[in-house]
């Protein structure tokens, strides 16, 4: 049981970062996106301080919708998700797992560059790590709801497309707290109250997103 | 094994209405039909990914239903895709399904019946059809498994590994498993007193 899921862990790693190029994409995609903002709201940093937090989030969305894909699509055009289903590990489980590979392969590389972005927007620096926390919990999040919307469509036609419709509306609850817990930082608190909501819409989706994901597999395949 | 008043409808077709079967252990039943028949269908409904609209299957006298993980343990399936990811190696990914599906890595085993060994350390969109087909195959290898659902396994695959497949499938039925196989081809490969072909053409 631990080798299985072990193996489907580094096999989904390394389907996921095929190369070294993939992280880096998710990277660019991050950084363009950010460049944005400075550019269009000119180089006055009060502005920027004031809006940072909501471009930090909603960049970050950007980021996972374009990454939605790495769940499945290869899977099924190889056929293995019927491997996987007749491999014994409860399917919910290897959702999990998947979601993770997927955190750890986009998340993952946004919070490490953070730091580096927190210096372009003009951030204050001592409550840094608060923030890298909460992006770690809204990201993680946004994994977890992001798998359940490619499990939804797997199969439809323009499925890139209605996956962001689907996905956009639950990421809401998760950005205002998102944001929410950044301004709090931002204004040199530490917001113990909207990260207990953070962690409450993450448990919360850790809990439901196995299951949904599970059954829209088991739909698909009929 | 037994299917027992199978009914079927994909979409707005219905593919089977009342249809029943018993499968024994030790014979080789080859499905054939023409194109659009039904045949990769019932295939995907004896492993279980499809649930038939009306009747069941019994496995040993058992009822199999959607969380019946025990059955999923006996099969092997390999659909007419070969579940291989392109962009791991081969031995990545035979690795991998045979830890996954419990069944014993053919590279370890050291008995090279499709001639892969050569091609461990390719990537697998390197390969050609032929191939990827081989390295699905070299999987039913020293497979304990006792049912082998197998749809179309020949395809693209050289003449001269027919004949080792021939040998595996034999090997399995005489170790009282049951292969259950879709097929185009001419069949006379095959004839045996434990095989039994199932046109389905005919039985609809």
């Amino acid at each position: 049981m631990k080798s299985k899921m072990s193996s489907i862990f580094y096999r989904e790693l390394k389907v996921q970062n095929k190369s070294l190029k993939d992280p880096l994409f998710v990277i660019g995609v991050y950084l363009s996106l950010l460049l944005i903002f400075p550019l269009s709201l000119g180089p006055s940093s009060n502005l920027l301080k004031n809006f940072s937090p909501a471009i930090i989030w909603t960049c970050s969305l950007i980021t996972f919708l374009t990454a939605i894909e790495k769940f499945f699509i290869s899977d099924i055009s190889e056929g293995y998700l019927e491997q996987l289903f007749l491999s014994n590990l409860p399917l919910s489980v290897i959702v999990l797992i998947k979601a993770l590979c997927h955190w750890i392969s986009v998340g993952f590389p946004l919070i490490i560059l953070f730091p580096l972005i927190s210096i372009f927007l003009n951030l204050p620096l001592n409550l840094l790590w608060i923030i890298c926390f909460s992006l770690f919990l809204g990201t993680l999040s946004f994994s977890l709801i992001g798998i359940m919307g490619a499990a939804l469509v797997l199969g439809a036609k323009k499925s890139n497309v209605i996956v962001i419709l689907i996905i956009i509306p639950l990421t809401i609850p998760i950005l205002i707290f998102g944001i929410s817990s950044t301004l709090f930082c931002l204004e040199g608190l530490i917001p113990y109250s909207t990260l207990y909501l953070q962690c409450m819409s993450l448990s919360f989706l850790l809990a439901i997103s196995p299951i949904v994901t599970s059954s829209a597999i088991k739909i698909y395949l009929e | 094994m037994e299917l027992d008043n199978l009914a079927i409808v994909k979409g707005f077709n219905r593919l089977f209405s009342k249809f029943s079967y018993i499968f024994n252990f030790g014979k080789l039943y080859i499905l054939t039909g023409s194109n659009g028949i039904g045949k990769t269908t019932l295939l995907k409904c004896i492993c279980g990914f499809l649930r038939p609209d009306s009747g069941f299957l019994l496995w040993n006298n058992i009822k199999i239903n959607n969380e019946n993980t025990e059955y999923a343990k006996n099969i092997f399936y390999l659909g007419h895709l070969d579940s291989l990811s392109p962009n791991l190696s081969v031995w990545d990914n035979i690795k991998h399904l045979s830890i996954l599906l419990d069944i014993p890595n053919p590279f370890n085993e050291g008995i090279d019946l499709f001639q892969i060994f050569h091609l461990k350390d390719l990537h697998v969109y390197q390969l050609s059809v032929g191939q990827k087909r081989r390295v699905a195959l070299s999987l039913l290898n020293l497979n304990k498994k006792s049912l082998w659902v197998l749809d179309e396994p020949l395809s693209s695959v050289d003449k001269r590994y027919e004949k080792v497949f021939i040998k595996l499938i034999s090997d399995h039925i005489n170790n009282n498993g049951i292969v259950i196989m879709s097929s185009h081809d001419t069949l006379h490969h095959y004839k045996k007193a434990s095989t039994q072909i199932i046109n389905l053409d005919v039985i609809k």
